[in-house]
């Protein structure tokens, strides 16, 4: 067992490594009710197109397949898995991003066997033909919910017009289309090669003795050895974006947008966590509540409330987001466009940066009251290579000239921009 | 293996002018949080007023009269947070303003983050930025613009727009049916002036709560307390009883067309039980087999046995004796989807509810409130919500009572509970396909 501490947010991260190449970690929260655990698989929906193992062709899988196993592996032999967590007295749910599966519970009694089941389950697939074509009217209803909603239509409308051809701008769920060629073949190829313990983490957050937990794994991992790495294939992105700008018509009270930048840096570990917090940073600085462009756009009445803003790295794509609800959502665009070259022209001031930087670590540390915000933070930073509490070194060692640099390159390509306009009545 | 419960409690630190005090006590965050709610009865005439005032004062205070000042400041506080928020409970519109920030260990230099933020927080109550007596025009206008557009948003979330239509029309011709941002015409016919006294009004006579969560000393608490002096205070106003009780005639049914590629099935009830009756626990287990989670009869019927939904609930408005069951299905599967939500129903009416979906619905409560104890937000509500019902129950008195529940009882409820209204929320052309 191995431990990391980080004295400046009080935080412990206790660390266990399977033979199988299962890694698992207990963060300790003392005082809590509630324990949340988190068993999560490096796989998510962008990763249609695979090798796998002891294969040399590529298999080109339908879209929307790792979240449609997601909904599947909640379905056992003897029964759903939800019932059984519910009986135990366990929350329990699933959700699928772009880059990771990952299944999770949480309870306040009988951890033990909430945590068996979690491990067990995960590894015991039952899939037939007749509960494979069950699912596909679920999953149409819940693609269906996505389409009427304008948040998740803008986004991936922007997601489209940055990528030419990476497929982080594919649904999650996939389409009503896509879905109905998945089958009981295609799922289990996709199961036997992503949810190998090797590519895989448990996370427990939560008032409970790491040794025991360490303990369960040992004894419920079924795989003994580590069969080294899967190969993911992606095909070729080019640095420029696929179009400056997308629309869409769908029912809302006011147009709403995203614009967004590529970001070509396709790095890992800390010098991700270090380049997201940067253009964090910068985002905040050229556009945040304090900047002078927020308020000049909040009175004029061209923003509101609603805006915000984010930045996204993953190993094999990348991106900064920002948007919200505008009357003229073009202007807004234009504004943007002009006070990031005037940045571009004067530089980033410091007095800015240093106190930017500081709210920033205030509510990161704010964000570390809550198990699942760990937990959810923790799991996507670890597969790429970085601990979600470095944060707090980031954020010591973060200079202005670290972010000047992240700031030029990353904004020297245009934003595109995404719309959806309201339907006229 | 028997965990030790980490029960948290509120201390209530005294009353003063309609304005009560609360510390919730607890040591294991790294945030302390602010809470200060001003309730008025919910009613047309004040509702939009209500709804816009939080919104300018948060625009700045005398001492920081920009939001970009404003948000300087907090910027150099570790990042505070300052939010102001509407919505109602019941028939009870509230005005909340929140202020969450980081406790002071992790603070460099000894600063006291709570005097600071505490102190800031009461300005933007008290001491609002104004020209000629008035609210700063700019923000009146910009404020209720953005008001308008808040209310025209509605439609934007369908699941909960049609669960709130869905009540709404149930409430007809009761105060519950005003929503909690008022409406666009009372907003359009707003003035400055008009708004200025509201916001008098509200700040002397209104009754008030102040919840204070996190590590905070007996000495901070009392400083902070006293600040609320400079308020001047007369005439309370009395919040009344909420009327929960009324008689069915008959099942109304209401189509509300938009241009959709789902539909949303909403059937609505009225329990008939008043929030501070004996009779609402057993409610609440009710509502939990019906449709609370994954084991309950709308989520396994609706959803895993019949594929008809991804979403399939119900939902408790504990002060009205609400509840409502929703389904998310397709345009042209809506009689079916109301004939096993339906059956549901009547399954409980009869007695047909297992060992096990009264043991799971249970533990899920019980998991529920003691997880609730780990977030600071949840507590304050909960604690606000029990003060506000007159039960004043702790979490664990509130388990103790849910788990006193037995299926006799719930069978009894059932019998109150009584059908008011099918709501759908259909496409334009009532078929299945969205029109591009």
């Amino acid at each position: 067992m191995k431990t990391l501490e980080f004295n400046r947010i009080q935080e412990k991260i206790f660390i266990h490594e399977h033979s199988s190449g299962l890694k698992v970690f207990v963060i300790p929260k003392k005082g809590y009710n509630k324990i949340y655990s988190a068993f999560a698989t490096y796989y998510g929906s962008i990763n249609n197109t695979f090798i796998a193992p002891d294969e040399e062709e590529e298999t080109r899988v339908p879209d929307g397949i790792a979240h449609f196993l997601e909904h599947k592996l909640f379905e056992q032999k003897d029964g759903s898995v939800m019932d059984k967590f519910s009986r135990l007295g366990a929350d329990s749910n699933a959700y699928t991003s772009f880059t990771q599966t990952v299944y999770l519970f949480s309870c306040t009694d009988q951890f033990n066997e909430n945590f068996r089941l979690l491990i067990d389950f995960v590894q015991s697939p039952y899939l037939t033909d007749e509960n494979v074509e069950k699912e596909k009217g679920i999953i149409s209803q819940e693609i269906k919910m996505y389409n009427d909603n304008a948040n998740w239509r803008v986004f991936f409308n922007l997601l489209n017009a940055i990528y030419v051809n990476h497929p982080v701008s594919i649904d999650i769920a996939g389409t009503v289309e896509s879905i109905s060629k998945i089958t009981k073949e295609t799922l289990y190829k996709c199961y036997n090669t992503f949810y190998h313990p090797s590519n895989m983490i448990i996370v427990t957050v939560g008032d409970i003795e790491p040794g025991s937990v360490f303990n369960m794994v040992e004894q419920g991992i079924k795989a003994k050895e580590n069969p080294g790495s899967i190969r993911k294939t992606f095909p070729e992105e080019p640095p420029h974006h696929n179009k400056k700008y997308i629309e869409k018509t769908l029912a809302v009270a006011m147009p709403q947008f995203n614009m967004g930048i590529k970001d070509n840096s396709y790095v890992s570990g800390y010098e991700l966590l270090k380049r997201k917090v940067a253009l964090e940073i910068v985002l905040s600085m050229l556009m945040g509540r304090s900047s002078v462009l927020y308020n000049q756009l909040y009175n004029e009445g061209l923003i509101n409330q609603s805006f915000g803003m984010e930045a996204s790295l993953e190993e094999s794509f990348g991106y900064t987001v920002w948007g919200g609800q505008s009357k003229d959502p073009e202007r807004v665009s234009e504004r943007i466009i002009a006070a990031i070259s005037k940045a571009q022209k004067d530089g980033l001031d410091k007095k800015s940066f240093d106190r930017i930087k500081k709210a920033h670590e205030g509510r990161f540390i704010g964000s570390l009251n809550s198990p699942e915000n760990i937990s959810h933070e923790f799991i996507p930073l670890y597969f790429k290579g970085a601990y979600f509490f470095e944060l707090t070194k980031v954020y010591e060692e973060l200079t202005i000239d670290d972010a000047e640099e992240i700031f030029r390159d990353h904004f020297s390509i245009e934003p595109a921009l995404s719309i959806i306009w309201p339907m006229k009545t | 293996m028997k965990r030790e419960e980490n029960s948290s409690s509120v201390i209530e630190l005294g009353q003063k002018h309609g304005i009560s005090f609360f510390h919730v006590k607890s040591e294991k965050f790294k945030t302390a949080r602010i809470d200060i709610f001003v309730l008025d009865p919910l009613n047309e005439a004040n509702a939009t007023q209500n709804a816009l005032i939080p919104f300018i004062l948060k625009r700045g205070c005398r001492r920081y009269p920009t939001q970009q000042e404003l948000s300087l400041k907090l910027e150099e506080l570790y990042g505070a947070g300052i939010n102001v928020a509407v919505y109602k409970k019941g028939e009870y519109q509230l005005i909340h303003l929140n202020a969450g920030f980081v406790s002071d260990r992790f603070t460099v230099n000894g600063t006291k983050l709570f005097e600071k933020v505490g102190g800031l927080l009461l300005e933007i109550l008290t001491d609002p930025v104004t020209e000629n007596g008035m609210f700063i025009n700019d923000y009146f206008e910009q404020e209720r613009e953005n008001l308008i557009q808040r209310i025209r948003s509605r439609v934007n979330n369908k699941m909960y727009y049609a669960f709130q239509r869905c009540m709404e029309e149930m409430c007809k011709d009761e105060p519950f049916a005003v929503y909690e941002d008022g409406d666009e015409e009372s907003a359009k016919a707003l003035t400055n002036d008009r708004l200025m006294v509201r916001y008098k009004e509200l700040l002397s006579h209104n009754p008030v709560f102040v919840y204070i969560s996190g590590n905070v000393s007996e000495l901070e608490l009392r400083n902070f307390i006293e600040k609320f002096e400079v308020i001047e205070r007369s005439n309370i106003v009395s919040l009344p009883k909420i009327q929960v009780k009324k008689e069915i005639k008959e099942v109304r049914r209401i189509e509300e067309p938009m241009d959709v590629s789902q539909g949303k099935l909403c059937i609505g009830f009225r329990t008939q039980i008043e929030a501070n009756s004996p009779e609402y626990y057993p409610v609440v287990i009710y509502n939990g087999i019906l449709g609370g989670g994954v084991q309950s009869k709308l989520f396994q019927n609706v959803r895993e046995k019949e594929s008809l939904a991804y979403s399939a609930f119900s939902s408790l408005e504990k002060f009205k004796g609400l509840l409502v069951a929703v389904s998310g299905i397709e345009i042209s599967e809506r009689e079916r989807a109301e004939r096993i939500m339906m059956e549901q129903v009547k399954a409980i009416e009869n007695g047909d509810i297992t060992d096990y979906e009264m043991e799971a619905t249970k533990k899920s409560f019980i998991t529920g409130l003691k997880s609730m104890q780990d977030s600071q937000g949840a507590m304050v509500d909960f604690y606000l919500s029990q003060y506000l019902s007159g039960e004043n129950d702790s979490v664990n008195s509130f388990i103790d009572k849910l788990l006193a529940v037995t299926k006799e009882d719930v069978i009894r409820v059932s019998k109150k509970i009584s059908q008011d209204t099918v709501y759908f929320l259909t496409s334009l052309s009532g078929e299945g396909e969205r029109r591009e």
